[in-house]
């Protein structure tokens, strides 16, 4: 799939060619560094906003959904908690990702 | 200048109003800033890019820096084959970062002008965050086939399936949301302090009397939280774009529970 893709033959042709246009100067990249890390007030809105996208598209869905098969307030009820759950997972995530950062850094 | 700290946040008509298919789609002033912020952002970098000196000038560095930037954060992310989405990702980052950016213009000091800024707004980012998650759901599909749907399916027990791909299937959703409300959210929020900030100044400079010196609070208010709303503008253009890269990476390669 990939391997034989043209434009990825070409982009590793390149990388070839400048590894061997760079082989007679010595190596001094350094691996970019993310701009800032964020600060504490970024963080917990990060946080905050994946919690409330959660239960938002969880709500929604339920509510349209009951409204095209006429069961209110069952599926509005379901997906509600099923949306609450998506929403503590997305921060769990988020959370694990911003601590394997941080212990990256240190 | 009584003015409601929400007032800058108004779209409003210029030129003729215009209908189709019984929508409004006049012109606004948010479609203009729209296109400033496009157009000189594209002027800027083909301009700065344009002279292709061996020893960089101080423009030509700044996009050789940005390229580079965007480029290692697209391939820490997603792997050397996400370097084809490269135009896409650069051009998500620079369109926030400008309209960001041009949010923080002093313009309301020149009122036929009045500043604008496009981020604020959730239909913009939102527009933007739909885009992208469509094009991942398209991509993934396209690339992948029936295997893109195992994002859906951690690694548990099948009798914890029926659970959890409820729940992967409605925090895949939410993706959109979180990524188009923290941007629009952050904008506004910052904006709005700094215009009640500034609402404080005049409401105490007009008070008058012995205590009228006051004002000079939040007028120090103001330029600090104006240094903070270009970390944040900048910060916040990053961050959209990293997590492009992020859901990107999504449909090029799904993970392998």
């Amino acid at each position: 799939m990939a391997e034989n893709d043209p434009e990825m033959h070409r982009l590793n042709e390149l990388e070839r060619r400048l590894q061997q246009a760079r082989g007679g100067r010595k190596q001094e990249e350094k691996p970019a560094s993310p701009p800032a890390s964020p600060s504490q007030m970024g963080i917990a809105f990060r946080l905050v906003t994946e919690l409330l996208a959660g239960v938002i598209v969880g709500g929604a869905i339920g509510w349209a959904l009951d409204r095209v098969f006429r069961t209110s307030p069952i599926l509005l009820i379901v997906c509600f908690l099923l949306g609450v759950a998506a929403g503590i997972l997305n921060v769990q995530r988020v959370a694990r990702e911003l601590n394997e950062s941080n212990a990256g850094k240190e | 200048m009584a003015m409601s700290p929400l007032e800058q946040f108004a779209v409003t008509r210029i030129g003729p109003p215009l209908h189709l298919f019984g929508y409004d789609v006049s012109f606004t002033n948010s479609a203009l800033w729209m296109c400033i912020v496009a157009g000189s952002a594209a002027v800027l970098l083909t301009l700065g890019a344009a002279p292709r000196r061996l020893v960089p000038n101080r423009l030509q560095s700044v996009v050789e820096m940005s390229h580079a930037m965007i480029g290692n954060m697209l391939q820490s992310v997603c792997g050397v084959e996400g370097l084809k989405y490269f135009p896409f990702v650069f051009t998500v980052f620079f369109f926030v970062l400008f309209a960001n950016l041009y949010g923080l213009l002093p313009l309301g000091l020149y009122p036929p002008i009045g500043p604008f800024t496009v981020t604020s707004h959730i239909i913009v980012t939102f527009a933007l965050a739909i885009f992208i998650f469509l094009m991942v759901i398209v991509l993934g599909i396209f690339r992948n086939g029936f295997a893109f749907f195992r994002i859906f399916a951690p690694n548990v027990p099948w009798w914890m399936l029926i659970l959890l791909v409820p729940i992967e299937i409605f925090s895949f959703f939410s993706r959109p949301i979180s990524h188009s409300v923290r941007l629009a959210a952050n904008m506004m929020a910052g904006h709005t302090m700094l215009n009640v900030f500034g609402g404080f100044v005049v409401a105490i400079a007009a008070a008058g009397g012995a205590l009228s010196f006051l004002s000079i609070g939040p007028l120090l208010a103001i330029s600090a939280t104006s240094a903070l709303e270009f970390l944040i503008g900048f910060l916040q253009a990053y961050v959209f774009a990293i997590l492009t890269c992020i859901y990107l990476n999504d449909a090029l390669h799904p993970p392998h529970h």
